[in-house]
């Protein structure tokens, strides 16, 4: 083992994530190498440092604050398929009844036009029907060229 | 009661359950904040979003991963999202008190020790505040709560090496910067336990 590997393969060492024929070939290494020895030294130093860091207590009543969070958070999603369902059935509500209301006024539209066609009449039809047009110019052409 | 069985009840609606769960990790989360923003108030915030989160996700939850590794998860990319949006840099000095042991060679009766302590300890958490976010995070994951590099990988979405490769810079570094101090160099106690043995 070089110092570079040993650099290496310190940090799993002191995680205890190496295996044991590492640790051992770390360990060789150190007591032969005085640079290689500080920097374990070092290292173990850091790792004593930060896991003798403090731990603050949270702050009283963080776990009703967090209850009451997750609770809020269940009503919004209940409150979510409400704010969703209920314009969604005003919306439909509204489409069927323009549809419905479309329909009552296109029957009402056709009665009126019957009423307005018997109201204005077109009696001339009776008297020249449309397949009788033509027949009428025929004989006014005639009249014509009898006078 | 097992963490799995407590989610599975809090996934039937079972408020009790999730309290449970809730008093197990808030500490160990909310000092995971502490250490990954320097502030109570975002921590505190952070804590809640966390587990207001942990409820929204139960249905993902498998049994294959521990829960502390799927809360950690959560956590980890708060705290990576809160890092990125943070303006001003890290400050750890919440810190620098507290957690030293009186019956230790820091002890009041010895009071230059016990400044050295302060010392080197503020000199850590400046260095530790320099590291990126994510890999202080990681430092924290296996120094601070133990994780193993499968845990942290799983918990941060990375692979094992990935993890093992950040460890090793942020040791690499956080060693550079603490140089004078390991050494007795940069501090006015040089000489004193800590510093003795570079000296």
């Amino acid at each position: 083992m070089d110092c570079s590997d040993f650099e290496k393969l310190a940090g799993r060492v002191l995680d205890g994530e190496a295996a044991t024929d590492e640790a051992t070939a770390l360990e060789a290494h150190a007591a032969s190498c005085e640079s290689c020895s500080v920097l374990i030294g070092d290292l173990s130093v850091l790792g004593r440092l930060h896991s003798g860091l403090p731990e603050l207590e949270p702050p009283a009543g963080l776990t009703g604050r967090i209850m009451a969070g997750m609770e809020r958070f269940e009503t919004g999603r209940t409150g979510w398929r409400w704010r969703v369902l209920v314009p969604a059935a005003a919306a439909i509500f509204v489409l069927a009844g323009i549809r419905i209301g479309t329909q009552i006024m296109d029957a009402w539209f056709e009665e009126a036009e019957v009423q307005h066609a018997e109201v204005t009449g077109l009696e001339y039809l009776d008297v020249y029907p449309p397949d009788s047009f033509g027949e009428a110019i025929e004989l006014a052409a005639k009249g014509e060229d009898d006078e | 009661m097992e963490d799995y069985i407590l989610m599975q009840r809090a996934k039937g609606g079972d408020h009790d359950a999730f309290r449970q769960l809730v008093e197990r990790y808030q500490r160990e989360i909310y000092n995971y904040f502490i250490r990954s923003t320097g502030s109570i108030e975002d921590s505190e915030d952070m804590t809640q979003h966390c587990f207001v989160n942990l409820y929204n996700s139960l249905g993902r939850y498998r049994r294959s991963a521990s829960l502390r590794t799927f809360i950690y998860r959560i956590a980890t990319n708060l705290a990576i999202s809160f890092s990125r949006k943070r303006k001003s840099s890290l400050s750890l000095d919440i810190l620098v008190e507290g957690g030293y042991d009186p019956a230790s060679q820091y002890s009041a009766d010895r009071p230059e020790e016990f400044a050295y302590a302060r010392e080197l300890r503020q000199a850590y958490l400046a260095s530790l505040a320099k590291l990126p976010a994510e890999w202080s995070m990681i430092l924290d994951l296996r120094i601070g709560k133990e994780l193993s590099y499968k845990e942290i990988a799983d918990s941060l979405g990375r692979s094992v090496s990935s993890v093992e490769s950040i460890l090793f810079r942020a040791r690499e570094k956080l060693s550079a910067e603490m140089a004078p101090f390991l050494r007795g160099e940069g501090t006015e106690n040089a000489g004193l336990p800590g510093g003795s043995r570079k000296k």
